[in-house]
Formats: C-alpha cells, sequence, structure tokens
C-alpha cells in the first residue's frame, strides 16, 4: 500500500486545484450567494461606548419603502449564549437588553426588501443614550483584571536568584496595538428557514462550530441546521467564532419568513469580528558573560472586552523558547469596553515573540555578542519544561541557512554602520518556536463508479490551499491522476472537522483522509480478495498496492484492476470510507509535540531625516516538517512574513481615548502592506517530518508571520541606534 | 432608474437601479456577475477592477447612471470560452491565488498593465499592482505571476 | 435621489441653476465614497463626464488651460513634460484605478487639506475658472480655498478649468506617506521657481492647503537668480525653517503635529535642492 511515508518532504508544487474557479470569478464567496425571495439586512450599531439604550423609536425607520422588520432588544427573544466551543465560550447573544457594552454594539438590524432600502431606514432608528464613562485602557482603576486566564502562567527555577547571579541583564516594557484581522471578503450571513430546517451561508473559518451553536441559540437539532461555506475571502481568525450578527441574520430570516442576507461593510467589520488586542509586556532576562541565559521573565497585559473571552497568552511562548534554568511567564487581562478580540494570524504570539525577540537582540547588544550567536548558544535542544527530546527541531537549521542565505556574516556589528544617502541600513534577525495544536478530525473519501475518488469534510479552504492538499494526498495514498480526485469542503453536512486556525487544520484533516484512505483501500482489497473473477484474487495485502487507478500487484502492474472495474463488477455504484485523526499524547510517545520552528533575517531602510523605514529584503527559513504541497506552503509562509511587515511597519487600530469610537476605520486610513511595499522575500523550507504523527505535518499558516516584528524592530535598531519598543514603527517614533 | 450597459459584450438592461447605486452593485446584484468584489467601498482595494470603456476603474466608485451606454469589461469576460486569459494562467501557474477575493481585481489589473506595458520591470509591477489589496498578500507570488504572463504574451 | 446627465456645459449649468442640491460626480473618487458609505444622500447626482468640453485642455501664450474633467492617467501621459510638478503630484495619486478616473476639478471640489494637486496649485499661481448661468469667474487658486473641505464655489457653479503657466524653471512636488504607494498625505509640499516667481505651499498641514509667504519672499530675494550657483546648507535650513513656521498642522491618525512640522522643514529643504539644480539648468539652457 502506499502510506503518508512515501511522500516526500517537500511534497510537489500542485498548481491550486481551484485556481481556475478563482481567476475567473467563478468562485462562490458567502457573499456571492443569493437565494430566491431574500430579504436585505442592515445594522445600528452604538454610537458610545458604554451606557444603556434609554429609548429606541423605530416607528420612521418601519415606515420607509421596503421594510419588512426592525430587530431590536424589544423585539428578539431572549436566546441563549451560544455553547462552550474548543476555543472558549460563544460570543454574548445580540440584542438580549439595553446594556451598551462597546462602541459599534449592534443595537438593531434593519431588514428590507434591498440592501439600499435595509442601509436607508437604518439611518432612521433614533437610539437615545444613558451613556456611562467607558473603560478603555489598561491603567483605568476602574478596570477588572482577570489573572492567568489559561492556567498557563508557568515558573521554573528561581528566577529572582537567575538574575541575581547574571553578568547582565535587560529590563524592558514592549506595547503592542490593536490590529484587525480585515480579511478582505466583507463577512456575510445568509440564512433561510424551511420549517425548522435551517440553511446558512457564512464567512466561517469551522462550519461544524456554526452549525452546533445556531442548533442550540435556535433550539433545534443539529442536523436540521446546514452551514456552507465553500470559500472564503480570507478570515485571519476573524472567522472563528459565531458572531452577534450571524445571530441576527438567522432571527431576522426567521421573523420575516425568507431568506435574509447580511453583509458587513468594512468599517463594521473592525467592531464586529474581532481583532488582535493589544497589549503591554515587561520582559527581564539576564545572562552570564558568556551569553548563557540564566533568567527569563515575561509579563504580558492585554486588553479584554467586558463580557467576553479570548485566547491571548502572550508570554507563555517565552517559557519554552530557550534552555534556560529560571523561568516565569505570567499573563493578565483587564476587562475594558472595546469590541471583542479574537484570535488573529499567531495569537499571542505574534505579539509575545516580538517582546521576547526584541528583548533578546538587546540582551545581545549588552553583552556585546552577536544576535545570532546568542540564540544557538541557548538554543532549546530538548524541550526546557518537559525536558523530553522534540517530536522533530530544525531550528538551528533555520538559523544556520538563514545566515546562509541572508549574508549574516557580512552584517557590521555595530548600529549606524551603514550608510547609502539619506538612508540608514541595518539588519535584524529573530528566531520562533511556534506551538504544537492539534485537534481530532473527521473525514470520509469515497471511489465512485467512475474510477475517481472524493474528499468529504466540513473543514474550511480559507486560502491556504486544503482543497489541494487533500487532493494530492489522496491522489497520491489512492495511486490516482489528480484530475481524479475531487475534494468537497466547508459543508457542516460533511464529516466533521476542526477549525482552519491555529496553524493545526492540514494535519489533523490529512492525517483523517489518510485514515479514510488506508481503510477505503482495506474494503477494496478484502472485495478482490475474495473474489474469483479478480485478477488480485487470494492476494496476500502485503502484495497489493495503489497504482494506476486501481489496485495493482506490487511488481506486477499488469495485474489488477481499476476502481471502476472493481465497483462494477460488484455492482456498487461507490465505496466509501470513514477516517479519523486523534491528537498525539506527548507522555505516550515519549517526546515533546513539537510545532514549528523559524528564523527571519531582515534588512531595513531608515531615512534618517524623516524617520520613514522601508523594509528592503526578508529571509525567512522554515521547519514545518512534512510539506505536502510547496508552492501553497510557501505562499502561506510569504503571507505571513507580508502580515509581519504589516504588523511591524503599518497596522494600527486607533480608538479614540474619550469615546471609545475607532477612528480608523477603514481601508484609507487603516494601512495594510500593499504590493509596492513588499521587498524580495526568499523562503526556505528545512527540517524532517515531525515523528507524532502519521503524516509529519506541522503547519505552516502562522508561524512565518511570528518573529517578523521583531526581526525588523531589530534591524531599525541596527540602521539607526534607536531600541522602538512600541509597534507599529510609526514615522515619529524614529526622530 | 433603468440602465443600458454592454458587458462583456452583451447589451444588458437592469430595472430599478437606484441613483445612488455604484457600478460594482449593479454588475453583482442586478448582473448576475459577482467576480468583481466588494471589500471596501472606497477605492482601497482595488477588488472591484473592471474596464469601463478599456480603461480599469474601481467599480465602487462608478456611479451606476455614469455606466449608461458604456461597455464594461469584467474578470467573468476575460476568458476566451474555456481557455483561460494568459494572465489568468499565469496567475494559477505561479501560486498567485490564495483565498481568491483579491484575485479578479488583480487580475484585470494585470491584464490592463501588460496591454500597455508588455514588459514591465518589477518597479512597474509593483505599482501598477499598488491599488490592489491582498490580505493573504501573495504579492511575490503575483509578482511572478505578472512576470510569467508578460512571457506568455 | 435623481441622475442628471448632461452633455454639455452649458445644459449642465443650467442643471445646476435649477437644481443647487445637484452634487456633482466626474471621478466619483470623493463622491462615490460618501454615498457607499452612506455618509450622505443628496438629492440628486451631476454627472459631468459626459462634457466634452470638461474633458480638454489646450495651450496658449505659455498658459495651459486645464479642463477640469481631464484625469490625472491623462494629465500625467500628455502634460507631464509642460505640467511637471503637476504631474509629480498626479502620480502620487491613489492607484492607477484612482488616477484613471480622478481629475483635478474634483481635487478642487473636495478641497481636502491633504488632495495632492493642490500645493503645486498653489505654488505655481494657478487660477481656478468657475463657471454658471450668470458667467464665468477665475479665482487665484490661494482664494478658493476658504476652509477644512471648503471651497469658494457657489452653489450654482461648476469648476470648469484650472489655468497654469507652462513650467520654465524648476518645479518639485513631494509628500510623506507611511507606505510606498496608495497614500493620503501626512504632509505635503510643492516649490515652483521660475524667472521672477518663487511659489512655495504646504498641503495636510492647516485647515487648508496654504502659500507659505514669508519662505517665498525670501526665496525671490535671496535665491541667487542672476547668477545661479548651488545653494549653501544654511540657505535651505532657513527656508525649511520659514517653511516649518507657516504649517499649523494637528495630530490625527495619520501623523502627529510635531512630525507633519519636521517633516515639512526636510521636504522644503530636499525640493528646494532639486527644483534649484532644475531652474539652474534652464537658466544655463537659454544662456
Amino acid at each position: 500500500m502506499s502510506t503518508a511515508e512515501d511522500l516526500p518532504v517537500l511534497g510537489a508544487p500542485v498548481d491550486r486545484v481551484d485556481g481556475p474557479l478563482k481567476v475567473t470569478g467563478q468562485a462562490p464567496y458567502p457573499s456571492d450567494v443569493d437565494l430566491p425571495g431574500q430579504a436585505h439586512a442592515a445594522l445600528v450599531q452604538s454610537t458610545i461606548a458604554a451606557g444603556r439604550i434609554t429609548d429606541l423609536d423605530t416607528t420612521e425607520a418601519e415606515k420607509a419603502p421596503g421594510v419588512l422588520a426592525v430587530l431590536t432588544h424589544h423585539t428578539v427573544p431572549r436566546l441563549p449564549r451560544g455553547p462552550m466551543t474548543s476555543l472558549g465560550v460563544s460570543p454574548p447573544a445580540p440584542l438580549q437588553d439595553d446594556r451598551i457594552r462597546h462602541h459599534g454594539q449592534h443595537v438593531a438590524l434593519v431588514v428590507a426588501e434591498s440592501r439600499e432600502q435595509a442601509t436607508a431606514a437604518a439611518r432612521l432608528v433614533r437610539v437615545e443614550y444613558a451613556p456611562a464613562d467607558p473603560v478603555l485602557d489598561f491603567d483605568d482603576p476602574r478596570a477588572v483584571s482577570v489573572d492567568d486566564p489559561w492556567g498557563l502562567d508557568s515558573h521554573r527555577g528561581d528566577v529572582d536568584a537567575g538574575l541575581a547571579s547574571a553578568d547582565v541583564t535587560v529590563d524592558a516594557v514592549y506595547t503592542t496595538p490593536d490590529n484587525t484581522n480585515n480579511p478582505l471578503g466583507l463577512f456575510s450571513t445568509l440564512a433561510a428557514w424551511e420549517g425548522e430546517r435551517l440553511t446558512v451561508y457564512d464567512a466561517t473559518q469551522w462550519p461544524a462550530m456554526v452549525r452546533e451553536t445556531l442548533a442550540e441559540v435556535f433550539g433545534v437539532p443539529e442536523v436540521s441546521v446546514r452551514v456552507l461555506s465553500p470559500f472564503l475571502g480570507g478570515g485571519f481568525g476573524a472567522g472563528l467564532r459565531a458572531w452577534p450578527h450571524v445571530i441576527l441574520a438567522v432571527q431576522a430570516a426567521r421573523d420575516v419568513g425568507r431568506p435574509v442576507k447580511l453583509v458587513l461593510t468594512r468599517p463594521q467589520m473592525f467592531t464586529s469580528v474581532g481583532h488582535r488586542p493589544k497589549g503591554v509586556q515587561r520582559v527581564r532576562l539576564g545572562a552570564t558573560a558568556d551569553a548563557t541565559l540564566v533568567a527569563i521573565e515575561h509579563h504580558s497585559t492585554s486588553l479584554l472586552a467586558v463580557e467576553d473571552d479570548d485566547y491571548e497568552p502572550f508570554a507563555a511562548g517565552s517559557a519554552v523558547a530557550y534552555a534556560c534554568p529560571h523561568v516565569v511567564t505570567a499573563d493578565r487581562q483587564v476587562r475594558a469596553n472595546v469590541p471583542a478580540p479574537v484570535s488573529m494570524r499567531a495569537p499571542a504570539h505574534a505579539q509575545g515573540n516580538f517582546a521576547l525577540e526584541s528583548a533578546m537582540d538587546e540582551l545581545a547588544c549588552a553583552l556585546d555578542v552577536d544576535p545570532l550567536e546568542l540564540r544557538l548558544r541557548n538554543h532549546a535542544d530538548v524541550h526546557p519544561a518537559l525536558g523530553l527530546p522534540w517530536s522533530s527541531n530544525a531550528l538551528r537549521e533555520c538559523y544556520a541557512v538563514g545566515a546562509e542565505r541572508f549574508g549574516w556574516s557580512r552584517r557590521p556589528a555595530r548600529p549606524r554602520s551603514r550608510r547609502d544617502g539619506h538612508w540608514l541600513v541595518g539588519q535584524g534577525m529573530a528566531g520562533v518556536s511556534y506551538p504544537w495544536y492539534q485537534a481530532p478530525s473527521l473525514a470520509r473519501v469515497t471511489v465512485t463508479a467512475d474510477g475517481g475518488a472524493t474528499v468529504a469534510s466540513s473543514g474550511m479552504d480559507i486560502g491556504t490551499g486544503t482543497y489541494t492538499v487533500l487532493t494530492q494526498l489522496c491522489a497520491h495514498l489512492l495511486g490516482l491522476p489528480l484530475e481524479q480526485v475531487r475534494s468537497d469542503l466547508g459543508d457542516s453536512d460533511l464529516p466533521e472537522a476542526p477549525q482552519a486556525g491555529g496553524s493545526g487544520l492540514t494535519s489533523a484533516l490529512g492525517s483523517a483522509v489518510a485514515d479514510a484512505c488506508e481503510r477505503l483501500l482495506g474494503a477494496l482489497l478484502e472485495l478482490v480478495r475474495d473474489d474469483p473473477e479478480s485478477p488480485l484474487h487470494g492476494s496476500d495485502p502485503e502484495d497489493v498496492v495503489a497504482a494506476g487507478g486501481g489496485l495493482r500487484r506490487r511488481g506486477d502492474p499488469g495485474r489488477g484492476e481499476t476502481y471502476a472495474a472493481i465497483l462494477a463488477r460488484h455492482g456498487r455504484p461507490q465505496l466509501g470510507a470513514d477516517g479519523a485523526s486523534t491528537p498525539a499524547q506527548p507522555t505516550e510517545l515519549g517526546m515533546a509535540l513539537a510545532g514549528a520552528f523559524g528564523a527571519h533575517f531582515a534588512e531595513v531602510r531608515v531615512d534618517e531625516d524623516l524617520g520613514l523605514v522601508r523594509v528592503s529584503r526578508v529571509t525567512t527559513v522554515i521547519d514545518g516538517g512534512r510539506i505536502l504541497n510547496e508552492k501553497t506552503a510557501r505562499s502561506q509562509v510569504i503571507g505571513g512574513v507580508i502580515g509581519g511587515i504589516g504588523m511591524a511597519v503599518f497596522e494600527d487600530t486607533i480608538t479614540d481615548p474619550t469615546t471609545g469610537r475607532i477612528a480608523n476605520a477603514t481601508f484609507g486610513d487603516y494601512l495594510v502592506p500593499v504590493h509596492a511595499d513588499v521587498p524580495d522575500l526568499d523562503v526556505t523550507f528545512v527540517g524532517e517530518p515531525d515523528r507524532a504523527s502519521a503524516l509529519g505535518v506541522k503547519g505552516v499558516g502562522e508561524v512565518g508571520l511570528v518573529g517578523v516584528a521583531a526581526a525588523i524592530a531589530n534591524a531599525v535598531h541596527h540602521a539607526t541606534g534607536v531600541r522602538v519598543r512600541s509597534l507599529p514603527i510609526t514615522l515619529d517614533a524614529l526622530l | 432608474m433603468r440602465l443600458n450597459v454592454t458587458v462583456n459584450g452583451e447589451r444588458r438592461q437592469a430595472d430599478d437601479v437606484w441613483e445612488g447605486e455604484s457600478l460594482l452593485y449593479v454588475l453583482r446584484e442586478r448582473l448576475g456577475l459577482p467576480g468583481s468584489k466588494n471589500a471596501c467601498e472606497q477605492g482601497e482595494c482595488g477588488s472591484c477592477t473592471v474596464y469601463l470603456d478599456d480603461v480599469p476603474a474601481c467599480s465602487c466608485l462608478v456611479a451606476a447612471g455614469q455606466a449608461e451606454g458604456r461597455e464594461v469589461r469584467t474578470v467573468e469576460g476575460l476568458a476566451e470560452g474555456e481557455a483561460l486569459d494568459p494572465v489568468q494562467q499565469s496567475f494559477v501557474d505561479a501560486g498567485a491565488v490564495q483565498c481568491g477575493f483579491c484575485t479578479p481585481g488583480l487580475v484585470v489589473a494585470a491584464h490592463d498593465l501588460l496591454d500597455r506595458v508588455p514588459d514591465p520591470s518589477d518597479e512597474e509591477i509593483r505599482e501598477a499592482l499598488a491599488g490592489n489589496l491582498c490580505r493573504c498578500t501573495g504579492y511575490e507570488k503575483i509578482l511572478d505571476a505578472v512576470r510569467t504572463a508578460a512571457g506568455a504574451r | 435621489m435623481d441622475f442628471l446627465r448632461p452633455t454639455t456645459l452649458d445644459e449642465a449649468l443650467a442643471v445646476k441653476a435649477q437644481r443647487p442640491d445637484a452634487v456633482p460626480i466626474a471621478g466619483g473618487t470623493d463622491v462615490m465614497v460618501e454615498l457607499n458609505f452612506d455618509h450622505r444622500r443628496p438629492g440628486a447626482l451631476l454627472d459631468l463626464t459626459r462634457i466634452g468640453e470638461l474633458a480638454e485642455w489646450s495651450s496658449s501664450d505659455g498658459q495651459i488651460s486645464l479642463g477640469a474633467g481631464v484625469s490625472y492617467t491623462r494629465l500625467i501621459g500628455e502634460l507631464g513634460d509642460v505640467l511637471p510638478g503637476l504631474a509629480m503630484a498626479a502620480r502620487t495619486v491613489g492607484s492607477p484605478q484612482i488616477r484613471n478616473r480622478g481629475t483635478v476639478g474634483g481635487n478642487l471640489g473636495a478641497a481636502s487639506p491633504a488632495g495632492d494637486t493642490h500645493p503645486v496649485l498653489l505654488a505655481t499661481g494657478a487660477r481656478v475658472e468657475l463657471a454658471s448661468v450668470r458667467g464665468r469667474r477665475t479665482l487665484a487658486a490661494e482664494d478658493f480655498y476658504t476652509g477644512v473641505k471648503r471651497n469658494a464655489l457657489e452653489p450654482d457653479e461648476l469648476i470648469t478649468a484650472v489655468h497654469l503657466p507652462i513650467a520654465t524653471g524648476g518645479e518639485q512636488f513631494a509628500k510623506i506617506g507611511t507606505r510606498n504607494a496608495m497614500v493620503i498625505a501626512v504632509c505635503s509640499f510643492a516649490i515652483v521657481l521660475r524667472d521672477g516667481h518663487a511659489g512655495a505651499a504646504i498641503g495636510s498641514a492647516a485647515p487648508t492647503p496654504r502659500r507659505v509667504a514669508e519662505a517665498e519672499r525670501f526665496l525671490l530675494d535671496e535665491l541667487p537668480w542672476d547668477a545661479p550657483a548651488p545653494l549653501a546648507d544654511s540657505f535651505k535650513r532657513r527656508f525649511a525653517e520659514l517653511v516649518a513656521a507657516a504649517a499649523t498642522p494637528i495630530d490625527d491618525v495619520r501623523g502627529s503635529a510635531a512630525y507633519r512640522t519636521h517633516a515639512l522643514g526636510v521636504l522644503a529643504r530636499r525640493t528646494l535642492t532639486w527644483a534649484w539644480d532644475t531652474y539652474r539648468g534652464s537658466a544655463r539652457a537659454c544662456a
């Protein structure tokens, strides 16, 4: 049998199977779907950040042309909050009372015949408020704080003793701002009830979770809810929750008895579907004169909504990043009248790594040792907390290959050593240890009468390449040409897969597909083994391989038959098998489960007079274990790096400190990198298949972003001698 | 109001068009052509780029009435039958497509660039496509795609 | 809402006289954003894109008359050599898609302090031509901007053209943006040097785009016009100080007031050097 072990470490750069659909505009994104008789909805959002609604007058709106309904907290029935998911609580149900918890909170939904009518009528909803003084920042004495929200705070050794024994210490505070996920596709929900059956086309990264949530909130069985999201215009974490607007669209469809479509506007994307929360981090490092780390202390505080939760353990990664005897990490969240945060591409690690890897650079400067050398001397050869060998770890190779490709050895040691006209040129680097993450997954693989196969899963391709890699994997395992394999994804009626998030879907879902293929081949083998008419009659399973579109004798490909022939003779239109994968357990394996590793080397140019920062090149080396498709994986890493450039020098969601209103909630004002900002990027994969999973895949959706901000900030320091500890590195930061 | 517009070579008519509506809305919601995408509504992202009388424009910034009697070509009108346009093919080949939401606008913008400048420099490509945001940020691969398409033409 | 589609200027002026609430729309780069975001719903839209006269330019007596509806792309392609400063500003507007539709007339109509063409229009001494059924008038650009996003246009008037001198010396425009493209100016600066004229203006640094009169006077009085030699650093610094002193910027999401003031000084210094070099080159060529 073909197995995953036969796959190359660096998988074939197969073209994206959904490419032709996407380049011709035929791929149906959620906002592209329409149903007969659908009505359109528009949101009314709060214009204060805290307080109560004292009067909500919908009279004018209801009289406006085309209006079918206006939903408010007076009309919406009491709905339960959605269920606890594997990523935490559901958001509070919308329009349940008169309380305002953040600026931009939904306070009404207008449903009308056309979008224009709904939008026009939304302006006619009169809302009066009794505003309260909002809590908007960490230092507000009224703010409620939550210590160690996830039980991840860690202690190892005696950090005070470690610091006392250090020859050199660094003690610095780093701040990161709110960033907004801003997938390009506006989030959209189209909900249609037929009796108690509910169909929802939703912009989500997790159809199975949306189905479960809607079933629970609306009190219907899960089997009567179908959530479809075959294509998504990006998510970056924003699609990991069943947000209040989704619930509202479904409620509206129930109220008006017609399908209802709600498409968020870009400004609404800033307040309605999460963001990367801002934080303050203090890092203390201690090292002996020979550059050996003896203490790491990392404390973080990040901002949280008043009645919602978010997983952002900024500091946790620092406990396992380096070999160090004395370590403390502690995370804290502060509740404020802000929109709910959510995971945004590499949640917590994007921010935490910036602090740790900046501090490491400061330590290298203080020790007068090369920053790369400092990292190599303190490399975690075994898992620093568990003391177990890693299931895979090519971080040293990442450093070595990256340094070579970048030309790190030619970097002058002193800051402000290179100049090109009024541009100062500097180079910096950072390392990344991304955590392992895995969730259980199911999948079904079916061979059909035409001799081809179909992979089916509720899991998503959010642009990552899931369609393509599953198709590749199935084709490999069943010995079929790519053209004869199709993957059906993003439909909650199909076998349940976890979210497209946490860099874990390819491994989880891929392993389930591999399992399904194995079971399917087993079933097919049974059919032919006992069938006197089969050329493979009586064959030992060990002697049969999947090849040439069917089963063949090993070493004698002429002896065998196609899947089509097998099915035809047995009178079956198709034969399918369900597969499953479960996360590995480190204690059983005697190994520490490794996520991806990486190293970034960045060069920047800084206009000395104007403070303009331009990233001129980045070299990135990633250990992602086995790479199923070199082309889609590379695109993911490149995208991560550019996301990191955005985080470093552009992205900043600015909240007015008195009103709590987001002041730059458009693409004109919230700057993300454009084509002209992106330099030549050099991405290389290294490493071996991870030993903890059958596929050996580690996932590369996020690791590319982590560390880029630190590498750039460190390069800015090298260029200018100015240490910037606050992101983004704005124009004024360097003057 | 009634709108008459030629789209991808076909004369089309839309009724009950609101006067403040954009060409993008007409294409997507009234003419069944959702290939052009809506992502920013302010000309910042380029996802809605179409040819208007052979000149690329953000269709979200064209009032529907301004397109009366004019010719529009969208991403749906670039391929000749089943055969992809070389720009479309090169986007697939180069791995320039990720979530794909920015792709239709980028394909039109790149198509126009190569019409104007058959062999653009990297700098020209970066500048010409600066108005097309990609949030998966596959810019490097998009650059490759345009280079490849320039060679293929 | 009404959608009004005149095909001649006379027709458009008649319509505007009858419907002063009609909002003129050309490239749509400002008006459509307001409609898409539902920031306003005017009684009518007045489409100017079918009026041939507005989309033309002509040249006479060393002046260009630039129709209000000429796109930035055409301006760059057709007039880049005679209006280099304005073309520089036009190249920094948005993206190719935006430049294909956006117009100088639209920039004037919106009168945003951050509008890219304003500093050049001010520095070169442009005149804005306005028309109504009552007749035509021209205003110096500096008299046109009256406040934040406000201008001297009467409700029945349309912007029909801009008149600017063909460049004979050095013209420069520079703007600061966080990104390399798709940038709304953090601040911007234009300088125009020709015989007997020294113009300089700032953008995104005051409630309106504005000329920097003292700095202009300094150039006019102190530049070595008759024997153009390279400028001393102290000279450039003095000019930069005068430019910075004329700015009254605010803090906003794009940048701080302090940064804007500082950066204007840097832009002034750099563009003066470049513009003076061009002027010296042209002076030598004429000699």
